[in-house]
């Protein structure tokens, strides 16, 4: 027969069993709510895929580990559109057609997030991008249509110009012959000629070419003593090699589109020294602790914005779905009524603002100048 | 400009020349259109990275490795695909339909293998500019000029002066002629698939300094490929030179002197009109 001890001892495990279960991290049980994510795992730009992903997996982690939604956990599908605008639009229809699917965060890209636009109003899905820029699909004309940390066209330009300007007067502008750097260049004129000045150059470029010398050239030929570019970091790379080769002395000012890690990983000295906005100041103790678990869990340092746009869309949406439920109708109104949500991108103090005819959270001013030193980003004085 | 247009040109031009050369040769031998032959390029630059600066092989040991490697997934290819489709009696078009199914594997394969993000691929001979007579160039545009003097030059030789080579023209004249007078054409189609494989991954790994090494960079080559050795004449090893230098060179005089923003409407307008002078490309005897 046992002892009085050996009982009390089982009933005082239990009683610690139960109440380290109670004390410690609530578990979410339950159906999941749903988020679908078009993100990008194949084709050339598939790094920024890989990096919006690892942001959303952080995110979905720490969602699930606190609880979930409301004592649901959170699970998030991913379609692949490898960038290619038809492919974002099949899957954007998929999710619309999945009832379980809350919202959509993504198309990452412009060209991706305007081909599933259409989809995404007629189906009345919330769309939520990382960067999608486009002025015209974010000014609340389509209702469904939102972007966290996309700074718009506008907004880069208004931040740029000024930041421009201190470097240099004669200003030859390098663009993509994408929508979006088309969009940027005319903005980027336009913000120009209202402080009465012009362009020395405007070149345009195809993407993925193996050289840019001939548009280096007109620059130099032009007398410019500053180059802006709007495009992204593989193509920058290219013409950053061409400006070290031709060993033309000129400031270089990138846009948001370089804050891709592959403009350091492969840039390498070509370039030491160019400037470009980035959406995220890792003096902010938030974003350094994100930096850290980056690191920890991925072992790659992220000097740029890119993995925390995503996380901070997911984020949005929790807290979103947290207040008014899983109905998309009205997800969307609350996406469109937030106001001061904290966010770990931007600067100290940033926080994502939405309304009726402003679709996109962030505005000028939350943009950090970074300059590449030592093949890194730092804050620019 | 015009001294600096010139050499940026020679570059551009032999990148897309030795693209060529891959489509030509294989063409050439079996009137197989090898759409694969831009991802042989790709394959080139990736196994170049993973040997140059993954393993540390001294250059001019990843050069034969690379030549072995990609010339070896040639000859697999020819041996696993094209061969059967053939023995089954499959027309023309499956054949090179076929290659487009082996050219989306490799494309598809190479993020899984090395990644989706582009590698960094060091030139061998430093980042420094050269300088010639006032024009700058890269310091890999020796390498990529050498290697097409080399890879053109030996091919010429092999062609017209090896039995084998003669072989090779023998069967892409007439197979069954050459099969009655003993030629393995079995052998030949397998030699030519592997040799072509073998240059173009070479020419990824000469490239990939100045491109970088990208997983995705195979169509994009395979349609300037492709545009220079028609352009050239196909089949033709001049033709797929001079293809590949008048793709080249018209890029960069119409983007420098004309305008960048319509350059590939007005390059591929020119090289139309080419087409329309020369309906089976600049040097081809028809």
């Amino acid at each position: 027969m046992r002892s009085w001890r050996f009982y009390t001892a089982l009933a005082l495990v239990v009683v610690l069993a139960v109440l380290a279960t109670a004390c410690g991290p609530q578990q979410a049980s339950g159906k999941p709510i749903k988020f679908g994510h078009i993100g990008i795992t194949t084709g050339p730009v598939g790094e920024l895929g890989e990096d919006v992903r690892r942001g959303i997996e952080i995110a979905v982690e720490e969602v699930n580990q606190s609880g979930g939604i409301n004592g649901r956990p959170l699970e998030v599908l991913i379609e692949d559109d490898g960038a290619d605008p038809p492919k974002a639009a099949v899957a954007a229809a998929k999710f619309a057609a999945d009832s379980d699917v809350v919202a959509i965060i993504g198309p990452i890209m412009t060209a991706t997030y305007a081909a599933a636009a259409d989809i995404v109003e007629k189906n009345k899905i919330p769309a939520v991008s990382t960067f999608a820029t486009l002025d015209s699909l974010f000014n609340g004309q389509c209702k469904y249509c939102f972007t966290l940390g996309g700074f718009l066209n506008t907004w880069q330009v208004k931040y740029l110009v000024p930041e421009v300007l201190k470097r240099g007067d004669q200003i030859a502008l390098l663009h993509d012959t994408t929508a979006w750097g088309m969009e940027a260049k005319d903005i980027y004129i336009s913000e120009l000629k209202a402080r009465g000045k012009a362009p020395v150059a405007v070149i345009p470029y195809e993407v993925r070419q193996p050289d840019y010398t001939p548009q280096i050239l007109i620059a130099q030929k032009a007398g410019a003593n500053v180059i802006q570019h709007f495009g992204v970091g593989p193509d920058f790379i290219i013409a950053a090699r061409n400006i070290q080769q031709l060993n033309y002395k000129v400031a270089v000012m990138g846009n948001i589109g370089l804050g891709m890690r592959a403009t350091t990983a492969l840039g390498k000295d070509a370039v030491e020294g160019v400037l470009h906005p980035d959406g995220i100041d890792f003096s902010k103790p938030k974003a350094q602790a994100f930096r850290e678990k980056l690191k920890a869990k991925y072992a790659t340092d992220y000097d740029t914005f890119v993995a925390v746009a995503s996380y901070d869309v997911v984020m949005l949406l929790v807290n979103v779905v947290k207040k008014v439920g899983t109905d998309r109708e009205k997800v969307r109104q609350a996406l469109e009524d937030t106001q001061g949500f904290e966010t770990v991108i931007g600067r100290q103090g940033t926080k994502a603002n939405f309304s009726k005819d402003k679709h996109a959270a962030l505005t000028a001013d939350d943009q950090v100048m970074k300059i590449i030193k030592g093949g890194q980003r730092v804050n620019a004085q | 400009m015009l001294w600096q247009l010139i050499v940026s040109s020679l570059t551009v031009g032999s990148i897309y020349a030795l693209t060529a050369l891959g489509f030509s040769v294989v063409f050439a031998a079996t009137r197989i259109m090898n759409i694969a032959h831009g991802q042989f390029v790709m394959l080139g630059a990736m196994f170049g990275v993973s040997y140059f600066v993954s393993m540390r092989v001294p250059y001019w040991a990843t050069i034969v490795l690379v030549f072995l490697t990609v010339g070896l997934i040639g000859v697999a290819m020819e041996r696993l695909t094209i061969r059967p489709i053939q023995k089954g009696g499959a027309p023309l078009l499956a054949l090179i339909i076929a290659t487009v199914a082996v050219g989306e594997m490799f494309a598809n394969g190479a993020p899984l293998a090395w990644g989706v993000t582009d590698l960094y691929s060091p030139p061998p001979l430093g980042t420094q500019p050269l300088v010639l007579l006032g024009a700058a160039t890269h310091t890999q545009s020796l390498v990529i000029l050498a290697l097409t003097a080399v890879s053109f030059g030996s091919l010429w030789v092999f062609f017209e002066r090896t039995v084998l080579g003669k072989s090779v023209r023998a069967v892409a004249v007439d197979p069954f002629a050459a099969r009655v007078v003993g030629i393995n054409v079995e052998l030949v189609s397998l030699l030519v698939f592997g040799l072509a494989a073998a240059l173009g991954g070479v020419a990824g790994l000469a490239i990939s300094p100045i491109t970088n090494a990208s997983p995705h960079m195979g169509l994009g080559l395979t349609i300037k490929g492709v545009t220079a050795a028609i352009i050239g004449g196909f089949g033709s090893l001049g033709g797929a030179l001079l293809g590949g230098m008048a793709l080249g060179f018209l890029e960069m005089f119409v983007a420098g002197f004309i305008t960048p923003a319509f350059r590939d409407a007005i390059v591929f307008g020119i090289l139309l009109a080419v087409l329309f002078l020369r309906p089976s490309g600049i040097l081809s005897r028809a």
